[in-house]
């Protein structure tokens, strides 16, 4: 059993699983952080963006000034912005049998594995995730389509020219692998691979391994997988959540004894508490409303935005900000606030109950009705007409490199009344606004992450006892900035084990059964006897037939009756022959009835010897030694068969035959 | 005196009680009956209560000697006869009459299956107590050889019996030799009787000596017993007569604890040691501790050391607030204290111990390691030691003792480590348990907030200001705060903030930091952090209204507006706490956008807030604002209010129409303040120097301020409030009015005493002027005119404070309503066992 990590992310994972013959690629996460290092495609003509002047190094022996642009101190590359797909070098991704998909933010890489790569395999994913990955694929290629961009950069991405850039550029990684955005129609061919499954649904794989989505509660449809053969179980836990928000909870029980959890998605922000967060963001939104200035949310169009908005419907009365405009901007916006409203079965009971009120799950329904939220595609046509400040925007894209987000950061960064808001807790804030600088916009970081953290993670492991865990490596040790904080990483026994991007990890157990099922006919012919009390053992002889990983013993044929004709079928043909298997004993050799019997037989002369394993009988008129052990029995004569018989005759009348 | 309803209910009582076949309806009422005799033996002269009462004494008698009395009546019979004889000349009587034999005579009740009632053995215990008041008693005790039976009570399987005979025990060892030691002040005086108690009572008395010395060799046996209960008892016994005990029972008693030091501390584990250590308590507190050839200090010391830390912290506590101990041992008890901050520190900042007043080698370091390592002891341990560390910053003898700076040292660096900020250099495998144990821990926070708001009254403490202040920032503006730490951190702030004397930093830091921390905490979600923010700047507003930096500071930090949202807030405490700090803000400052009319910011603020006292449907917010009108006329501007003036009239006309007690009776406040605003105004223009106004005010001046009361809804208040169905709005009217009254009476040159009242929609007007009327004759009208010194004179309103202060359960209180309710139980269970059958 082996693993390949094709993903070094342990929020957005990709590896392969090799378990019983089939191919199991588990996630499939699109690291999005390399846009960081491009600079933003704003809607609207940027004067401020097109006037940054190009890099030249320092020498002037190396200019890229058509590529890489200048600003604040740092440089970016000026070219649609490129994305680090996983590992495709690792292993053959044609062989690949089934992507098992554990919510929608882990699943945008799916076209770079499906398309073009010779993948004929089956993905499997709940509804909503399909619906909402969907959603957010959509959304990532509209963000790069509607702002065409001809030139590709290419040059910088040369090893000798990387290595004399400043920056953060210069230290990023693999950037030969980087890829652009890929197109609506892969997206929609990748997607028609895809199969439905519900929660605690089995699903065979070539009869050899069963996988079963389990609810993970972090998002609407989110799961955590589990995969087991007869005799073997590996859990694979994903992005999770003990928290109450809208999913359903998780389900920890399943995931009991299993011989491996592969163990990712933990929060990316483990000193930040998403309730203390949430409130965070509440009061500094209310603040900044109240100094009269505008606030702008770059958030995902799906997740974390439910919760943000249920919240503050509650807040709104509270903190008096009825009159305030909400604005949703999304290309997708309309159809990820209907999409949350259908997903009943997925919704954690509270908000499931309220479907039959008959209530919508979500309160932003309520928000829409009453005109406090209005959401729009984009933000020209309706929302310019309707525009109304001071406001609160949500938009993307939350790397504030594309989509809505980049207008308004050009638009408010220059006042100091509005504020920008970060909740997404994927990109570094700092780099996000790097590209803006200067900036007197207000900037408060609010990463609301709802996955585990290490302390929740450290009770769910436990409780479910997993025999090995495997994890990123970044969860064995301190997060690099804060070394001190040892309650922040792993703490296992056995020690978990830990990978990275293109490592491969021998799992550390053996397969050492297999489950063969006895048809009914040759279990009717089975006698057994028992051996020792509640034990009983019966010999068969049968054939085996193997096929789809599942193996029968079938009653041997019966030798088919001799010819009449003299023709010889080939010898490879006929059956096997059937030869009557000799008895199997068992049972011990007491001592002395043992010795009782030698003498009844005359043999008297018996010095009896104490070993470790039994005795060693010496019979020394006869110079023959009896060896007696726990498991086999010897006799030692020299040329004397007759002896020699009789002795094991002896020697059989204690011991049972089978 | 008992009054003759009474007299008349109690046989009727004592043969409800003496009647098995009666039921009670709880045991309560008995408890209440002895409460009652007890206050009627201290008042009742001699013999007069038995003597005008013989029910008692036959009830008494019955009750004894009854096989089958019910538990509770026998244990009441017996804590009746202990009160009354108790009274030196009723005890004599008793005593013909049986009563004391039949009651306390121990081999009587041991051969009586009532006795394995432990309401019964409470009972007799307690009967006794209650008699030993005088020396006849003691005798009588120390003669029928009742000690015996009380020893052997001491170890009772009832734990209450037990504990009640140690008290009893501790009664008897330190019965007074002096004459006037347990007796009455009133029968001390008579001096015929302390002639009397001196010549039959004394420390010589050899039946006292005996009765001494039986009970210290019942303690000795004990203590060297093994069996733990017995030496538990005992020393409990020791810790409550070490004090008051003749000094040679107290020298003998401690000798014997000594000597069975060994047995009783064992290896620190014993149940003993607590009790143990009460009894060094109750020494320290005696000769024993100041005289050097007891040991006590040296013990002391011995165990300090030894003791566990959880047992050692709060030992050393006590030991600080020992007076005349000796310096080394204060020194100890301080180390001990302040170990587990030291232990912090020392693990985070590699530094050896920094109090540094005790040798290391002194004490065991495993044991401290050991416990420090683990979650909740460690928890427990540093809270001890912080509490600790408060009580020996808050005594100035010792804080010249403690070194200040490693305490600071050691707090911030703890309150860091809760708020798993970043703090030091070490990764030992100590350090990052201490983190495992201590992040996010809220206890170990609000003790270590206790301990830094103590450190602010250290004199010379300023100098930390600015690193204490920076750490509680950190708390403050961490969004994981628990709400009540929050609170904590804010409080602790304010006392740094209040008792620096460097305005200049205090100001930078107010409005760099904490104005925008506090801003956002004012739109918190948590309404406890909105609420504890705005306590907070009202707080901070009082204290620093003199200076003239920090208004300014506040007036330009547009935290004026935030307030102002916040009297919209849904919940109501916020509403009334923003009130309060926007009212003590508008005192001290003119926000910078000021309101457009050009009134001032008070006047306007008055206007919304007379809103408020109309439209708001809590009664806190309502509360707040009459509050907030006393305050600003207790503490007038320096330009008079008109438009508060016009409006004052409504103010009391919605506070005396509130449904909310409260409000009411902050309206009467307000009532008083402005009656001697306005009666102080009057007497200023005949003598403006006086300081008592009432007197010499001027008839005419006077006529005019009772126009202006009267203008002010004012009388109509006090009148509405004395006939409120809520005593404390009747007595606080009634408490005005009685002052109006005499200032009324007193001026007989008062030019025109009437007042003209609306009765339309006038509630107090149907009972108050109605009744006047009727007095008078006059016919009802929808506007009468009143002579308001008649009117106040025919109110009675002496008799009525009298009645409004006895409290409105008075009645169900008084014993004969409790021996009426004994009596109607007893008959309603009858007729309930009639019905059932």
């Amino acid at each position: 059993m082996k693993l390949y990590c094709l993903s070094g992310h342990p929020t957005l994972p990709c590896n392969v699983l090799k378990f019983k013959s089939t191919t199991i690629m588990l996630d499939c996460g699109l690291d999005t952080t390399s846009v960081l290092h491009f600079l933003p495609l704003p809607l609207v003509h940027s004067p401020r963006l097109s006037k940054l002047p190009g890099w030249i190094s320092k020498d002037g022996a190396v200019s890229l000034e058509k590529e890489l642009k200048e600003c604040a101190g740092r440089v970016f590359v000026d070219s649609l912005p490129e994305f680090c797909p996983p590992e495709r070098e690792l292993l053959d991704l044609s062989t690949i049998d089934v992507i098992l998909i554990s919510n929608y933010h882990c699943m945008m890489a799916l076209p770079y594995i499906t398309e073009h790569t010779g993948f004929t395999g089956t993905v499997y994913a709940t509804e909503p995730t399909l619906q909402i990955g969907r959603l957010l694929m959509e959304e990532l290629v509209n963000f790069m389509e509607r702002v065409p961009k001809a030139q590709s950069a290419t040059c910088w991405k040369n090893k000798e020219i990387q290595r004399l850039l400043p920056g953060p550029v210069k230290e990023a990684v693999e950037v030969w692998t980087w890829r652009r955005c890929y197109s609506m129609q892969e997206v929609n061919s990748a997607l028609s691979k895809v199969q439905l499954v519900g929660y605690s649904q089995k699903v065979e794989l070539f009869g050899a391994v069963q996988v079963t989505p389990l609810s993970s509660g972090y998002s609407l449809g989110s799961s955590n997988w589990i995969i087991q053969s007869h005799y073997e179980k590996v859990s694979y836990v994903s992005g999770s959540s003990l928290l109450t928000t809208h999913p359903q909870p998780m389900d920890q029980s399943s995931l009991k004894n299993s011989d491996v959890l592969i163990l990712t998605g933990l929060t990316q922000i483990p000193t930040a508490n998403p309730d203390g967060m949430l409130g965070e963001f509440c009061s500094n939104l209310a603040m900044t409303i109240r100094a009269g200035g505008n606030v702008l949310v770059p958030c995902y169009s799906s997740g974390v935005i439910y919760d943000l908005l249920e919240c503050l419907y509650q807040f709104i009365d509270s903190a008096n900000l009825g009159s305030t405009p909400f604005y949703f901007i999304s290309p997708v916006a309309n159809s990820s606030l209907e999409f949350s409203q259908i997903f009943a079965e997925w919704l954690c009971q509270n908000k499931q109950s309220k479907v039959y009120l008959p209530e919508p799950p979500f309160p932003h329904a309520e928000l829409i009705q009453t005109n406090k939220l209005k959401h729009y595609p984009g933000i020209h046509g309706d929302f310019s007409n309707e525009f109304r400040q001071p406001c609160v925007v949500f938009t993307g894209h939350p790397s504030l490199r594309f989509g809505d987000v980049v207008h308004f950061m050009e638009l408010w960064g220059k006042s100091s009344l509005n504020t920008v808001i970060f909740t997404e807790p994927d990109f570094s804030y700092l780099d996000a606004l790097a590209p803006y600088q200067p900036l007197a916009m207000k900037c408060v970081y609010c990463p609301i992450d709802t996955r585990l953290n290490f302390h929740q993670v450290a009770k769910l492991l436990k409780e479910v006892q997993p025999l090995h865990v495997v994890c990123p490596e970044q969860y064995t040790q301190p997060p690099p900035t804060q070394s001190h904080r040892s309650d922040l990483m792993l703490e296992l026994q056995p020690p978990p084990m830990p990978y990275r991007r293109c490592s491969v990890l021998g799992l550390p157990f053996r397969r050492r059964y297999e489950r063969i099922q006895l048809l009914p006919e040759l279990a009717k012919s089975l006698v057994p006897s028992e051996i020792k009390p509640g034990i009983s053992v019966a010999t068969v002889s049968a054939v085996l037939h193997t096929k789809d990983n599942k193996h029968v013993l079938q009653p041997p044929p019966k030798p088919a009756p001799v010819p009449p004709s003299k023709k010889r079928k080939r010898v490879v043909e006929e059956p096997p022959e059937l030869v009557t298997p000799k008895p199997l004993l068992s049972g011990a050799v007491p001592l002395e009835p043992f010795l009782a019997l030698l003498h009844k037989h005359g043999i008297t002369e018996v010095k009896v010897e104490d070993t470790p394993d039994g005795h060693i009988l010496h019979l020394q008129a006869e110079d023959t030694l009896i060896q007696l052990e726990e498991d086999g029995t010897h006799i030692v004569c020299d040329s004397n068969e007759p002896l020699r018989a009789t002795l094991r005759d002896l020697v059989l009348r204690f011991l049972q035959k089978l | 005196m008992m009054d003759p309803d009474c007299a008349e209910l109690l046989p009727l009582v004592c043969e409800v009680l003496a009647n098995p076949d009666r039921a009670l309806p709880d045991d309560t009422c008995l408890e209440k009956l002895l409460d009652w005799f007890a206050a009627l033996t201290n008042k009742a002269p001699g013999l007069s209560l038995l003597e005008l009462n013989p029910c008692l004494v036959s009830f008494i008698s019955s009750v004894c000697t009854s096989k089958s009395a019910e538990p509770s009546v026998l244990a009441f019979a017996l804590k009746l006869a202990g009160l009354l004889a108790s009274n030196e000349r009723a005890f004599p009587l008793l005593k013909e009459e049986g009563i004391m034999k039949n009651a306390f005579e121990y081999q009587g009740w041991m051969e009586s299956s009532v006795w394995e009632d432990a309401t019964v053995r409470s009972g007799w215990i307690h009967g006794l107590q209650n008699v030993l008041k005088h020396w006849q008693a003691m005798q009588f005790v120390l003669e029928n050889g009742l000690l015996k039976a009380i020893l052997r009570l001491q170890s009772d399987r009832s734990l209450f019996v037990a504990s009640a005979t140690n008290q009893l025990l501790a009664c008897i060892l330190t019965f007074p030799t002096s004459p006037a030691g347990h007796l009455s002040v009133k029968e001390a005086r008579t001096t015929e009787r302390k002639n009397e108690r001196n010549a039959c009572c004394g420390h010589d008395s050899p039946e006292r000596n005996e009765g001494a010395a039986q009970i210290v060799e019942h303690v000795e046996e004990s203590l060297t017993s093994r069996v733990p209960f017995r030496a538990h008892q005992s020393l409990k016994l020791i810790a409550l007569s070490l004090t008051g005990c003749q000094p040679h029972v107290r020298e003998v008693l401690w000798q014997k604890t000594v000597e069975a030091k060994e047995m009783l501390m064992g290896n620190g584990q014993s149940s003993l040691v607590q009790p143990f250590l009460e009894v060094l308590r109750a020494a320290a507190r005696t000769h024993l501790f100041t005289e050097g050839n007891f040991g006590v200090v040296t013990l002391m010391d011995d165990v300090l050391c030894s003791l566990k830390p959880m047992l050692a912290v709060p030992f050393a506590t006590g030991i600080i607030h020992l007076d005349n101990c000796p310096q080394t041992l204060k020194n100890k008890a301080t180390a001990i204290i302040l170990r587990p901050l030291d232990h912090v520190a020392a693990l985070v900042l590699s530094q050896k111990t920094c109090s540094g007043v005790v040798r290391e080698s002194d004490f065991e370091h495993s044991v401290w390691e050991e416990q420090l390592s683990q979650k909740s002891s460690c928890i427990s341990l540093l809270c001890l030691s912080l509490s600790g560390t408060s009580e020996l910053l808050g005594l100035e003898s010792l804080r010249e003792d403690i070194c200040v700076q490693p305490v600071v040292l050691s707090v911030t660096t703890l309150l860091k480590i809760c708020e798993g900020g970043p703090f030091f250099t070490s990764s030992s495998s100590s350090v990052s348990r201490a983190v495992r144990n201590l992040i996010g821990c809220s206890r170990v926070q609000k003790c270590v907030l206790d301990t830094m708001a103590a450190l602010s009254h250290c004199p010379g403490s300023d100098v930390y200001a600015e690193d204490i202040l920076s750490v509680l920032l950190l708390v403050l503006q961490n969004p994981d705060t628990d709400q009540n730490v929050f609170k904590k951190a804010l409080q602790t702030a304010l006392n740094w903030l209040c008792s620096g004397s460097q305005s200049r930093s205090v100001n930078s830091f107010l409005n760099k930091d904490v104005f925008p921390m506090l801003k956002k905490r004012l739109c918190d979600v948590r309404w406890e952090v909105r609420d504890s923010s705005l306590e907070f700047l009202t707080h901070l507003t009082l204290q620093l209204q003199e200076d003239l930096s920090y208004c300014e500071t506040l007036s330009s930090s547009g935290i004026w507006d935030f307030l102002m949202a916040l009297l919209n807030d849904p919940e109501s405490y916020v509403r009334a706490s923003a009130i309060c700090a926007l009212g003590q803000m508008a005192y001290v400052t003119c926000p910078v956008k000021g309101p457009p009319s050009g009134s001032s910011v008070q006047e306007e603020l008055f206007v919304h807030f007379v809103e408020i006292l109309a439209q708001d449907t809590e009664g806190f917010a309502r509360r707040a604002v009459i509050k907030v009108f006393s305050y600003w006329l207790r503490h007038p501007p320096l330009q008079p209010l008109e438009k508060m003036e016009k409006h004052l009239g409504t103010v009391f006309q919605l506070g005396s129409d509130d449904l909310d007690w409260e409000v009411k009776v902050h309206t009467l406040e307000l009532a008083q303040i402005v009656i001697d605003e306005i009666l102080e105004t009057s007497s200023q223009t005949s003598c403006p120097y006086s300081i008592i106004p009432s007197a010499r005010c001027k008839g005419r001046d006077l006529t005019e301020s009772l126009r202006k009361l009267h203008h002010l809804m004012i009388f109509n208040t006090l009148f509405s409030g004395l006939l409120d169905c809520d005593r404390p709005v009747a007595q606080q009217a009634c408490r005005i009015l009685l002052d109006l009254k005499e200032v009324i009476i007193d001026h007989t040159d008062i030019v025109d005493k009437t007042v003209v009242f609306d009765l339309q929609g006038c509630k107090w007007g149907q009972d108050i002027l109605k009744k006047h009327f009727e007095k008078h004759s006059i016919t009802t009208a929808i506007q009468v005119c009143v002579d308001i010194e008649e009117l106040l004179q025919s109110l009675d309103l002496e008799g009525r404070q009298r009645a409004l202060e006895k409290s409105s359960d008075h009645m169900e209180n008084s014993p004969r309503s409790l021996m009426q309710d004994i009596l109607a139980a007893a008959h309603t269970v009858e007729e309930n066992i009639v019905d059932c059958y």
